[in-house]
C-alpha cells in the first residue's frame, strides 16, 4: 500500500516536472483545496458568532429573571417567586433548561431547583468545570460554556455564581439552550450560500488556470513554431517578439545558431588560407616551368600539373569536410540558412562568361520563372551550381542553358537544370554517373574531378543529381535541392 | 600603360612584373594591402592586379576602398581562395575580372590586354546609339538606363559595333580587331559573342546581313 502511494507520488512528481500544464493545474488544485478549507473554517466561525449574538442575550435574560425571583423557601432551600414564563422551559427535554444549586463548603453541588424540562435530571458538568465554578474565589461574573445536555444535545450554557438574600452560602445559576433549535431555520440557507460561494470560487480558479495554460503558455507554442521555422530555413533567426521570460531563451538559441555558423565559417576560412598558401607557390612553379625549355622543363611542367590537380582535389574535399570537422554534423547546413538562388546564378553565370571569355566564348542562357529560395548555404549552392555550369561550359561547344525550375508537383523542391551542346556522355557513362558513390574520374578526368565531391554536398541536403541526354545534344544535369518560402 | 600589381608572394610578384614588363606595360608593385591601396588611390593606373589574401589589408577591402574613392580602373582579382562566395563578392564590389591561381601567364596577359583596352581606346567618353549607352571612361554599358554586365571581350565587340553604328561590319574585320594580339581564333566565336550581346542588349539592335556581317542600329529609327 505504501509502495503504491510512493509509486503514484513519484509518477505525479514526474508529470509535474515534465508538464508545465500539470504544474499550473496542480497549483490551481491546491488553491481550490485551500479555498474549500477556508470556507469550512469561515462557516464554523460564522456559526459561533451567530450563537453569541442570538443565544447569549436570552441566557442572560433568563438568568437575570431567576436571580430576581430567587427567595428563601420554607425548608431553608432556594425557591422561586415566579418561574420563567417561556413554556419551552416546562416541556420535557425541550432543549431549554435552568438549574439552581447550592455550592457546598467542600465544593459539592446540591441541586435545589430545576426547570421542569429537565424532567428530574441534572445539568451535568464536567469535574473540571465544576471545580472551576465552585472554587471559593470563583468569579461572580457570567460565564459561557458549551456542554452536553440531558438529551445528549449540544448545549450553550451560562453560569453565574451568586448569593441570595436571606440565604446562607453561594448558589450556582445555570441556564442552557440547545443552539440547534435557534439556528435550525437559517442553517440550511446559510450552509447552501457558503457551499455555493465556495463552489463558485473553485470554478473561477479552475477556469483561470485553464486560461493560464491556454493563453499563458501561448508564447511557448509561438517560440516552438518559430524555432521550427528557423530549422527549416524559413526564418533567418528568432525575432525580438517574445515575452521577457522567454526572450533570453530566444537569444541563447540565436547565439547557438550563430556560433554554429561561425565554427563552419572559421573552418572554411582555414581551408581558404591553406589554399592560398599552397596555390601561390604552385603558380610560381608553373610560370617558371613554362619559361624553361628542354627535357627537364617538360618533366617539371607535368609534375606541377599533377601537383595542381592533387592539391585542387584535396582542398575541395577539405572544404566539404570542414563542416563535419567543425562538429556541426550532417544536419548543419539545413539550419537557418536561406539563399536566394536567381541572383547567385546570375553572378555565377557572369563569372563563367569571364572565365571562358578569352578561351572560347560560351553563350550561357538563364531561364527562370521567378526567384526561389534555397534552404541551405550560399557557399554550397555556388559550389554545386558552379561545378555543373563549369562542366557544361568546358564540354559544350558554344551554348549552355541554365534553367531554374520549381516543379508544381513538389513545392518543397527546386531544380537547377544545366544543358550543353557538347558531345555528352554515352548511355553507359550516364548510368554510371547516376550510381551513388560513382566516380567518373577514370572515364573523364576533368568531369570526374568534382563529381564525387558534388555528390557529397548534394547528399548533405538530401538533394538529388540526375543526368540525362539534352535536346541540345550534350549532357543535361538536373540538380534537385530543398526550397523554402 | 601603367599596371599595378598587389601580390604578397615575392616570386609570383617578380614573375608577374617581368611578364607584364615584357608585354610593354609599366609595372608598379606592392607586397601588402596597405601600400597597394595607397598606390591605387594616388597613382593613375590603367589596370590593377589584386591578390585577395594580402597582409595588413585584405584584397576585398582594398577593392572596396578604391571604388569608394571613385577609382574606376579595371581590377583583375588574383585568387587562390577558390571560394565562390568570395569571387561573387569581389564581382559585386566592382572587380572586372578574376583569375584563379595557379594560372597560365599567357591567359592572364590576354585578360589584362582585354581589360586595359576597355578604357584607353577612345578619347570620347560616351557613345550612344538610341537608348544604348557605352561609357568608355568607366566601362559601363546601359540600355535605357539599366546597366548591363559585359565581359571584356563582349565589351570589345559591342564597342567596335557602336563605333561603326549603322555600317556593316564583317566577321573577319571583327575577329581581326578583337583578337589583334591574341592567338588565332575561330571566327565562329564572333557569332557566339553576337548571340550573347543580342540577349543582353536586345535582339533587334544587331542585324545579321547575310554573307556580309553585322550592323548595329537604333531600333526606334527602323520601325
Amino acid at each position: 500500500m505504501i509502495d503504491r502511494i510512493a509509486g503514484v507520488g513519484a509518477r505525479f512528481r514526474d508529470l509535474v516536472r515534465r508538464s508545465l500544464a500539470a504544474r499550473l493545474l496542480t497549483i490551481a488544485l491546491a488553491s481550490i483545496v485551500g479555498l474549500v478549507a477556508g470556507g469550512v473554517i469561515a462557516y464554523d466561525q460564522f456559526n459561533r458568532q451567530m450563537l453569541r449574538l442570538l443565544i447569549d442575550p436570552e441566557l442572560s435574560a433568563v438568568t437575570d429573571n431567576l436571580l430576581g425571583n430567587a427567595m428563601p423557601g420554607l425548608a431553608g432551600e432556594v425557591a422561586l417567586r415566579d418561574v420563567p414564563y417561556d413554556p419551552r422551559y416546562t416541556q420535557p427535554l425541550s432543549g431549554r433548561y435552568y438549574q439552581i444549586a447550592r455550592i457546598g463548603d467542600d465544593g459539592v453541588l446540591a441541586v435545589q431547583f430545576r426547570s421542569p424540562s429537565l424532567f428530574g435530571a441534572d445539568l451535568a458538568l464536567s469535574e473540571e468545570l465544576r471545580s472551576q465554578l465552585t472554587a471559593p474565589d470563583a468569579t461572580l461574573a457570567a460565564q459561557f460554556f458549551n456542554v452536553t445536555g440531558p438529551d445528549a444535545e449540544p448545549l450553550r450554557l451560562m453560569a453565574r455564581v451568586q448569593e441570595i438574600p436571606n440565604l446562607e452560602g453561594r448558589y450556582l445559576f445555570l441556564v442552557g439552550v440547545d443552539p440547534r433549535a435557534v439556528l435550525a431555520p437559517a442553517a440550511a440557507l446559510v450552509g447552501l450560500a457558503f457551499a455555493l460561494f465556495v463552489a463558485f470560487c473553485a470554478i473561477m480558479v479552475a477556469a483561470a488556470s485553464a486560461l493560464q495554460v491556454r493563453i499563458g503558455l501561448e508564447p511557448l507554442r509561438d517560440l516552438r513554431r518559430d524555432i521550427a521555422s528557423v530549422r527549416r530555413g524559413d526564418l533567418e533567426k528568432l525575432a525580438d517578439v517574445y515575452p521577457a521570460e522567454l526572450q533570453p531563451v530566444a537569444e541563447e538559441l540565436n547565439a547557438l545558431v550563430n556560433h554554429n555558423r561561425e565554427v563552419v565559417e572559421r573552418a572554411r576560412r582555414h581551408v581558404g588560407n591553406l589554399a592560398h598558401a599552397l596555390k601561390t607557390p604552385i603558380a610560381v612553379l608553373k610560370n617558371a616551368a613554362n619559361h624553361e625549355t628542354g627535357g627537364d622543363a617538360a618533366i617539371l611542367r607535368q609534375s606541377v600539373e599533377e601537383m595542381e590537380t592533387f592539391v585542387e582535389r584535396q582542398l575541395r574535399r577539405a572544404r566539404v569536410a570542414a563542416r563535419a570537422e567543425a562538429g556541426a554534423g550532417a544536419q548543419a547546413p539545413t539550419i537557418a540558412y536561406r539563399t536566394p538562388v536567381l541572383r547567385n546564378l546570375e553572378d555565377l553565370i557572369f563569372m563563367m562568361e569571364q572565365k571562358y571569355d578569352t578561351q572560347k566564348p560560351v553563350d550561357i542562357v538563364l531561364e527562370s520563372e521567378g526567384d526561389v529560395t534555397f534552404r541551405g548555404e550560399r557557399e554550397d549552392l555556388l559550389e554545386m551550381a558552379s561545378n555543373l555550369i563549369d562542366n557544361a561550359c568546358k564540354y559544350g561547344r558554344s551554348s549552355v542553358i541554365v534553367r531554374l525550375v520549381r516543379p508544381a508537383a513538389e513545392p518543397a523542391l527546386f531544380e537547377i537544370v544545366v544543358e550543353d551542346d557538347g558531345p555528352g556522355l554515352s548511355d553507359a557513362d550516364i548510368a554510371r554517373a547516376m550510381t551513388r558513390g560513382a566516380r567518373l574520374d577514370e572515364a573523364a578526368p576533368g568531369q570526374g574531378l568534382g563529381l564525387s565531391i558534388l555528390r557529397e554536398t548534394v547528399d548533405l541536403y538530401a538533394g538529388d543529381l540526375l543526368f540525362e541526354r539534352s535536346v541540345l545534344g550534350g549532357l543535361k544535369a538536373r540538380l534537385r535541392l530543398p526550397a523554402t518560402d | 600603360m601603367r599596371v599595378l600589381v598587389v601580390e604578397d608572394d615575392k616570386n609570383l610578384r617578380d614573375q608577374l612584373a617581368s611578364a607584364l614588363g615584357d608585354a610593354g606595360y609599366t609595372v608598379d608593385t606592392a607586397d601588402n594591402g596597405e601600400d597597394g591601396q595607397f598606390l591605387g588611390e594616388t597613382e593613375p593606373y590603367d589596370l590593377a592586379i589584386l591578390d585577395l589574401g594580402l597582409p595588413k589589408v585584405d584584397g576585398l577591402s582594398v577593392l572596396k576602398a578604391w571604388r569608394k574613392e571613385g577609382r574606376t580602373m579595371p581590377v583583375l582579382i588574383l585568387s587562390a581562395r577558390d571560394r565562390w562566395s568570395e569571387k561573387v563578392e569581389g564581382l559585386d564590389l566592382g572587380a572586372n575580372d578574376y583569375v584563379t591561381k595557379p594560372f597560365h601567364m599567357a591567359e592572364l596577359l590576354a585578360r589584362v590586354r582585354a581589360n586595359v583596352r576597355r578604357q584607353t581606346d577612345h578619347r570620347s567618353s560616351m557613345l550612344e546609339v538610341g537608348d544604348l549607352q557605352l561609357n568608355s571612361a568607366t566601362g559601363q554599358v546601359s540600355v535605357n538606363g539599366v546597366p548591363v554586365k559585359l565581359t571584356a571581350y563582349q565589351y570589345k565587340v559591342l564597342d567596335y559595333l557602336m563605333h561603326h553604328a549603322g555600317r556593316i561590319v564583317s566577321r573577319a574585320e571583327l575577329t581581326e580587331k578583337i583578337y589583334a594580339q591574341d592567338h588565332e581564333r575561330d571566327s565562329n566565336t564572333i557569332e557566339v559573342f553576337i548571340g550573347i550581346l543580342r540577349r543582353k542588349i536586345g535582339t533587334d539592335r544587331i542585324i545579321t546581313e547575310k554573307g556580309l556581317g553585322y550592323r548595329l542600329i537604333d531600333p526606334a529609327e527602323h520601325k
